[in-house]
């Protein structure tokens, strides 16, 4: 593992700017030079992070004291993925063996997040979307029971990024989750029997199901994908008791089935008007406009909203609809009892390069400007760290975590990006070298935040792109993208890149480095380990400190899921994580796609062209822990 | 084209009812035209018997996809429009724009595959028989290919074929393509190139 620290702490600000000579002293690999864009705002000089005072936290209704339980993939509403749990250290991670393993008998992209509820472990997989129930009361976890949806195989042809599914969500003796083919099912926790199934989605109109839903005050809420499909986004609530359909916000449209009414107050003069979901596109090209809700919702109990992104226009030529495409590719705050939106802030308006906006959202409170403010921390697929007020929706700063030369910039004043003209795409021509790629700075692999040592571990890549818009046709029930893309390695080389991210200075603490794109959620534990996993099967822990590696262990595939802890019947902290690779980048494997094309995989294959002499397919649970003592 | 494309659960433009979204909002109203003719065309064509019509014997269903024929014997002879399509470069030519033109790019690619399987790889699952592609793109098949039958002229899906069986033959030139992508090299008796201008309405055949 290549590593690389920056030193935070009493280093002048101008010598270890990560923002600046590090990534620069890269560049060398890409031709044209990359202009490596400045967040426009500075983060003001804070204390340093040893300053325990200072330290952003997440609100405590949103992250309550750990049960040693894992319930939601995300941990707790404020999505920090963090474990109290601490057995497991810096001193004794080296003794970490695999107490068991599970084989799903799945052998596509694995990113779900076990859970664990009442000593029960609960697996979904990808497609065909089984769910395991394995009694860890028993020696070697054995199965308790099993679940299968049976999902329509036809729903394979229209997901776009390999068959994945990224977890449950526990509520009331219920696991819930989506399948492929646009079900919401509960099932009962005890007895693996059906409670309900709901039919939300079409996948003759392109519509899959792919997010973990998250239960807010009984109201389970899920999403739809298939933004390459020409899909029209929505997020849903349902009855937890009984699947039934309480409201649906879409993401493009008139303002009615956007759900923006009298409590919609956005903060940029720019997403205030009526109707602005059908005036910012050409005639009715917001029926097939995206904005899907593939991924992340947080909640914030005290203002009692839900935050979570929207994402991409389609189709991918941007050429095919002018305007800024609204509500695509940005953030909503709702309230989750009728679903009206309360504010809206779009990162990237008119998006040309596939910045979806569905990354994960983590609520801290924390010092801005000597004040206390609750922020949201958001992780763009733009390259930009967003820190936005969450009660206003206001951008307090955004600072690149990566190289970025598609924007220079995000302008404060107007929360707008500015745009680097070169880099623009354009119909019939070949943009070369546009960092990041379509699959972003960061996908869907979720951070992990520690109020131990008050730093966002962002698992994530470091990839550019050669992108040539192309004219497509509306056929529903078939891609929707209009563009020919090769992905290659970003500047240095290395695809992959761990950061620990310190939110209130706006720069890196340190990074790792890896070869391959990191796809795989991440967790840190109070034991200030960080776990995370490499697409040729690595499981790592790192130090939350330092990033120095600590531990590592070699499954049978490639990983991409995310890692979680828990506390076993025996009292031991456990740690978990499905190894199974996939997903958009592993896709090459999981779909067995040919090396010789590097458009495969909506491009990225070009930058994947090795993964098939690293790793296989495969989906198998991992389960560890340190020696009874 | 028209039970496919339309879409009775979201709003629906009247002046579109029942055809398929031209491409381009806004790259005027010429080529816009262009793709309705397009489909108009290809709609008709589908509705009257094709020159190359398959005899009653033939057809998708007449092709085995199985290797295993009980009580020993052999595949059925191959389709006899097998004979007209198969590596002939205009034909291939014109079936490479199709594939763009009815979104297959989408999801294989130029030939590597993504949401659908690689075509370039020599590996079939349901037979790489001219009449089995065919068959496959017809009929559509249970992991996610699209039933297109009805929807694409049959003859259009006989030069889809063509295209899709010429991404795996052996030339090199169909290998490792780089964008902007080409079409693919003519096989033998090179002819003049068809027009690659998008929403150009095709000249029947």
């Amino acid at each position: 593992m290549m590593r690389a620290m920056w030193r935070l702490i009493s280093t002048p600000c101008a010598e270890r700017g990560l923002d600046r000579d590090p990534v620069r002293a890269l560049t060398g690999l890409l031709p044209a030079a990359i202009a490596l864009a400045l967040g426009a705002a500075v983060a003001p000089p804070a204390a340093s992070q040893t300053a325990g005072s200072q330290l952003p936290v997440p609100p405590a209704s949103a992250a309550p004291k750990d049960d040693g339980q894992w319930t939601m993939a995300e941990k707790n509403y404020a999505a920090t993925r963090f474990s109290e749990l601490d057995q497991i250290n810096g001193g004794n991670v080296k003794d970490l063996r695999a107490e068991f393993t599970f084989s799903t008998g799945v052998n596509r992209g694995q990113e779900a997040a076990p859970l664990i509820v009442n000593n029960t472990m609960y697996i979904v997989t990808a497609f065909p979307n089984f769910l395991f129930a394995l009694d860890l009361t028993k020696p070697g976890a054995p199965l308790k029971w099993e679940y299968q949806p049976n999902p329509d195989a036809a729903s394979q042809g229209v997901a776009c990024c390999d068959v994945v599914n990224r977890g449950a969500a526990y509520w009331d003796g219920k696991i819930i989750y989506n399948t492929l083919d646009n079900y919401t099912v509960a099932v009962d926790a005890e007895t693996g029997k059906e409670v309900w199934k709901t039919k939300l989605g079409d996948i003759n109109r392109g519509e899959t199901m792919t997010m973990a839903p998250l239960v807010v005050k009984g109201k389970v809420l899920v999403g739809n994908s298939g933004g390459e499909m020409g899909v029209r986004g929505w997020i849903t609530a349902l009855d937890a008791k009984d699947g039934r359909q309480l409201w649906r916000a879409y993401s493009t449209g008139p303002d009615k089935d956007v759900l923006i009414g009298p409590d919609f107050h956005p903060f940029y003069d720019s997403d205030k008007g009526q109707d602005l979901g059908v005036k910012t596109w050409p005639p009715e090209a917001w029926m097939t406009g995206g904005g899907t809700v593939w991924g992340w919702i947080a909640y914030d109990p005290d203002l009692n909203l839900i935050y979570y992104g929207t994402a991409n226009p389609g189709p991918w030529n941007q050429e095919q609809r002018p305007g800024d495409n609204k509500w695509t590719a940005g953030v909503f705050a709702r309230d989750p009892d009728t679903g009206a939106a309360k504010w809206f802030y779009q990162s990237f308006p008119h998006d040309e390069h596939d910045y979806d906006g569905v990354n994960e959202i983590i609520l801290l409170d924390m010092q801005v400007d000597g004040q206390s403010r609750k922020v949201l921390v958001h992780p763009d697929r733009d390259g930009y760290m967003y820190v936005l007020d969450r009660t206003t929706g206001q951008v307090i700063s955004a600072h690149n975590y990566g190289p970025v030369n598609s924007t220079k910039g995000v302008d404060l004043k107007t929360g707008r990006p500015i745009l680097n003209p070169d880099k623009e795409t354009k119909l019939g021509q070949t943009v070369r070298d546009i960092c990041p790629t379509a699959s972003g700075t960061k996908d869907w692999e979720p951070s992990a935040f520690s109020p131990r040592t008050g730093l966002l571990y962002v698992p994530h890549a470091n990839l550019c792109m050669d992108w040539e818009d192309v004219q497509v046709n509306y056929i529903s029930g078939t891609p929707f993208v209009g563009a020919n893309v090769e992905m290659k390695a970003g500047p240095g080389g290395n695809r992959g890149v761990l950061t620990a991210w310190d939110p209130v200075q706006g720069k890196p603490a340190w990074q790792d480095k890896e070869d391959l794109p990191v796809w795989s959620g991440a967790l840190v534990t109070a034991g200030d380990l960080v776990f995370y996993g490499t697409m040729d099967g690595w499981f790592k822990a790192v130090d939350a400190k330092t990033g120095e590696l600590k531990w590592q262990f070699k499954t049978g595939s490639g990983i991409i899921g995310q890692p979680v802890a828990y506390r076993g019947p025996d009292g031991r902290e456990y740690i978990a994580i499905l190894s199974g690779v996939g997903g958009w980048a592993g896709a090459i494997v999981a779909g067995n796609l040919d090396p010789k094309d590097p458009t495969g995989a909506l491009g990225f294959v070009g930058a994947m062209k090795d993964l098939k002499s690293k790793t296989t397919p495969g989906g198998t649970l991992y389960v560890f822990a340190l020696p009874p003592a | 084209m028209s039970s496919r494309c339309r879409q009775p659960d979201r709003p629906q433009p009247s002046r579109r009812e029942g055809t398929c979204r031209p491409p381009a909002f806004a790259a005027g109203a010429a080529a816009a035209l262009a793709a309705l003719a397009f489909f108009l065309a290809a709609t008709a064509r589908a509705q009257t018997p094709s020159a190359y019509s398959p005899a009653a014997e033939s057809g998708p269903l007449s092709v085995a996809v199985s290797g295993l024929f009980p009580g020993g014997g052999a595949p059925p002879p191959p389709d006899p429009h097998v004979k007209t399509y198969q590596g002939n470069p205009q034909y291939i030519n014109e079936g490479h724009r199709l594939f763009n033109w009815f979104n297959c790019v989408g999801c294989h690619a130029n030939g590597g595959g993504g949401m659908g399987p690689a075509l370039m790889d020599n590996q079939w699952r349901y037979g790489g028989r001219l009449d089995q592609i065919y068959a496959s793109i017809t009929q559509g098949r249970p992991n996610g290919m699209p039933s297109w039958a009805g929807k694409i002229p049959d003859a259009q899906i006989w030069e889809i074929a063509a295209f899709v069986q010429s991404l795996s033959s052996p030339s090199p030139v169909n290998q490792g393509q780089s964008m902007p992508q080409s079409p693919p090299p003519p096989a033998a008796n090179p002819l003049p190139p068809q027009s690659e201008a998008p929403g150009v309405a095709t000249t029947p055949k």
